[in-house]
């Protein structure tokens, strides 16, 4: 990569500063439902949401998605090949797996969307958003326990 | 929009890669095969708009969600709550301070 590594800086309104590098951002080719325009994002941690990160939308600071990791082992079912090769070529542990979580007032309710994961090729930092091939997954459910 | 008839068999071509073919039609299910690039998504519609729904909705949220998440007790937060008795009183299987 020719781009400069210097430290870049996020003004969220949910997530404050943050200071991030070229390196740091995962583009997602197709953008996500809702927000198909959007292409670059970064995913921001925050030590006390743990386990909740947040996908930040670089060209809408407003827009941030709470995510839920999900572990590959507990997927019902996996995306198919042909789902995840706008993702590039990945070994299996570069791929992560992440619910979109609606976090309630007080976050005392979440629910999370199992039918449609958001997948990520840490390699080649590029995302998409899959549904999976099975329709009994909801798209809103509460949180597993 | 434009509207055209097909027979079964019979196939549309949407620019120079996206391919539709009509498959079967059965009473008021039609089945479509369609072949496009990789990187072209297909979905149906109505499973598209809700997940289109669920994305604002938890995007775009209320403001003050880090806080509430963290001020949240963290068992509302981890896969594994800490066991609790009934009477909400901490098992005793934590040290008792």
């Amino acid at each position: 990569m020719t781009m400069l590594d210097t430290a870049l800086v996020y003004q969220s309104p949910k997530l404050g500063d943050v200071s991030y590098s070229t390196e740091d951002v995962i583009r997602f080719p197709q953008g996500i439902p809702g927000f198909e325009q959007l292409r670059q994002f970064l995913l921001v941690t925050r030590e006390e949401c743990d386990p909740f990160i947040f996908l930040a939308a670089l060209e809408r600071p407003e827009v941030a998605l709470p995510l839920m990791p999900l572990a590959p082992a507990t997927l019902a079912v996996r995306p198919s090949r042909t789902a995840l090769a706008p993702l590039g070529e990945a070994g299996e542990d570069a791929i992560a797996y992440y619910a979109v979580a609606s976090i309630g007032l007080n976050a005392a309710e979440i629910i999370v969307n199992l039918r449609a994961p958001i997948v990520i090729n840490l390699d080649t930092r590029l995302g998409c958003q899959v549904i999976l091939p099975d329709e009994t997954l909801p798209i809103a459910a509460p949180r597993p326990a | 929009m434009l509207v055209l008839t097909r027979r079964i068999g019979e196939r549309l071509r949407i620019g120079a890669d996206i391919e539709l073919v009509v498959l079967d039609v059965r009473g008021r299910d039609v089945r479509l095969g369609v072949s496009a690039p990789s990187d072209v998504a297909i979905h149906r519609e109505e499973i598209y708009l809700k997940i289109q729904d669920n994305n604002r909705a938890a995007a775009l949220g209320q403001p003050g969600l880090t806080d509430a998440l963290a001020r949240a007790p963290r068992e509302l937060r981890r896969r594994k709550p800490e066991p609790r008795a009934k009477d909400g009183t901490q098992c005793a299987r934590r040290s008792a301070r």
